[in-house]
């Protein structure tokens, strides 16, 4: 059977596109693209991110912000501590009121915390790879 | 480095270091073989805390000191104001994943204490029950304590385990060995868990050396009150069951089986266990934080 050309040129672009598309929902930790850090582990990431230490490995302050994007924001802690919102909620009330540390900053949307990223040198933030913009760059792609 | 001053949660014990925050824990309430045997659960004063990467996590050291403001009620009824009483301290945690490892030594200090009993005592004139009344009235007094604890909050696994030593210098003071341990295991927004605790105070009363003359009789046994008020043995197994139905709320149902011996934990000072005493407890709570 004859394939047309036509078809076999549509069949391998949605090849190409694949990688794309699957990779459109990674979501990914973001710092300011003129950050000195170029890389963070998953474990650097669960210390800034669930109030342990809010330094980077080179000693600099850290800035973390939440999403408040329910969906962005469950898929962040279900690949990096495999909990849920409710499970994160009860570990910060634990640390709040026990005066050990504040919740990291809330933006509003994925949008707000790209701006605050990219206009703040000690902040660190996370979205989905196909928001990231070059004002920012990506040091840890959690994968599911 | 974070330094804090002012009113301070103690924060000695893994978990709910918050305890008047329901949702902060897995359990309907904080295991009170462990917390009901400190004197508050707060301090006004200061703490410092210092936090490094330490191999692929987080070392944390933090001492504290200040004043403990609290009464605390006996089993006879009557009441101690004790807010001259100071507290020193310091914790290590190291946290790592899911894994926190915590070790604690604390001091408490009473510079000055009168007892009740002593006055009496010294007023018989026999030279045992007057030494007695020294050490009762022993100024200053000094409780020191140990707290070891690790804590794992994995998913759906949750896991603790605290067991702390304290012992005293002075016949009234706490002396307990106290223990632990909470499983739970996460089912959607459903955790079932179980949780043991106990607590065994140990040292017996000093005797008065008083003759058991009826004229004698109450204050021998005002002296082993007054040297046992603050003892408990008790142990307490809990099922239950969390269920978050909503963002930042919750809702607990429990039971609780408690055998008491003599114990100073008890819900109702007008039933006073002469021995062996069994309680079983239903509770249901909601929990929320905004």
């Amino acid at each position: 059977m004859r394939v047309s050309r036509l078809a076999r040129l549509t069949f391998l672009l949605a090849l190409l596109s694949l990688p794309l598309v699957a990779g459109a929902h990674d979501v990914v930790v973001i710092v300011n693209a003129h950050s000195p850090i170029r890389g963070l582990t998953r474990d650097q990431v669960i210390d800034i991110f669930m109030g342990r230490l809010r330094q980077f490995p080179t000693g600099a302050a850290a800035l973390p912000i939440d999403v408040s994007d329910p969906p962005v924001r469950q898929a962040f802690y279900e690949r990096l501590v495999h909990k849920d919102l409710a499970e994160i909620g009860s570990h910060w009330a634990r640390l709040v009121f026990s005066g050990e540390t504040s919740p990291p900053f809330r933006a509003s949307d994925s949008r707000t915390a790209l701006k605050l990223v990219a206009t703040n040198p000690d902040a660190i933030a996370y979205c989905y790879r196909s928001a990231v913009t070059p004002r920012v760059k990506v040091v840890l792609d959690l994968k599911p | 480095m974070m330094v804090r001053a002012g009113r301070i949660g103690l924060g000695v014990y893994l978990l709910a270091d918050a305890l008047d925050v329901g949702y902060s824990y897995l359990t309907i309430r904080p295991p009170v073989e462990l917390y009901g045997m400190l004197a508050g659960d707060d301090f006004d004063g200061a703490d410092a805390t210092f936090a490094r990467q330490l191999g692929g996590g987080v070392g944390r050291i933090r001492v504290l000191g200040g004043r403990l403001p609290f009464e605390t009620a006996l089993a006879n009824g009557s009441v101690i104001d004790a807010n001259a009483t100071r507290i020193f301290g310091i914790t290590a945690d190291y946290l790592y994943r899911e894994w926190q490892t915590r070790a604690a030594l604390l001091q408490i200090h009473v510079p000055n204490s009168a007892d009740p009993v002593a006055p009496a005592l010294v007023r018989t004139g026999i030279a045992q029950a007057v030494a007695l009344a020294g050490e009762l009235e022993h100024s200053p007094q000094d409780s020191y304590g140990v707290v070891i604890g690790t804590l794992y909050e994995g998913d759906p696994l949750q896991a603790a385990l605290v067991l702390v030593h304290f012992n005293s210098d002075y016949p009234q003071g706490p002396k307990f060995n106290a223990g632990f341990g909470l499983v739970g295991y996460r089912l959607g927004p459903l955790t079932p868990y179980a949780a043991y605790s106990i607590t065994d105070s140990f040292g017996s009363a000093r005797t008065t050396g008083l003759p058991p003359l009826p004229v004698f009789e109450p204050l021998i046994a005002a002296a082993a009150a007054d040297q046992t008020a603050t003892q408990a043995n008790q142990r307490d197994l809990a099922l239950g069951v969390r269920y978050d139905f909503a963002p930042h709320v919750d809702l607990k149902a429990q039971v609780d089986r408690t055998w008491l011996h003599q114990s100073d934990l008890i819900f109702d000072y007008n039933v006073p266990p002469p021995g062996h005493t069994a309680l079983t407890i239903f509770g249901l709570a909601v929990d929320f934080a905004f």
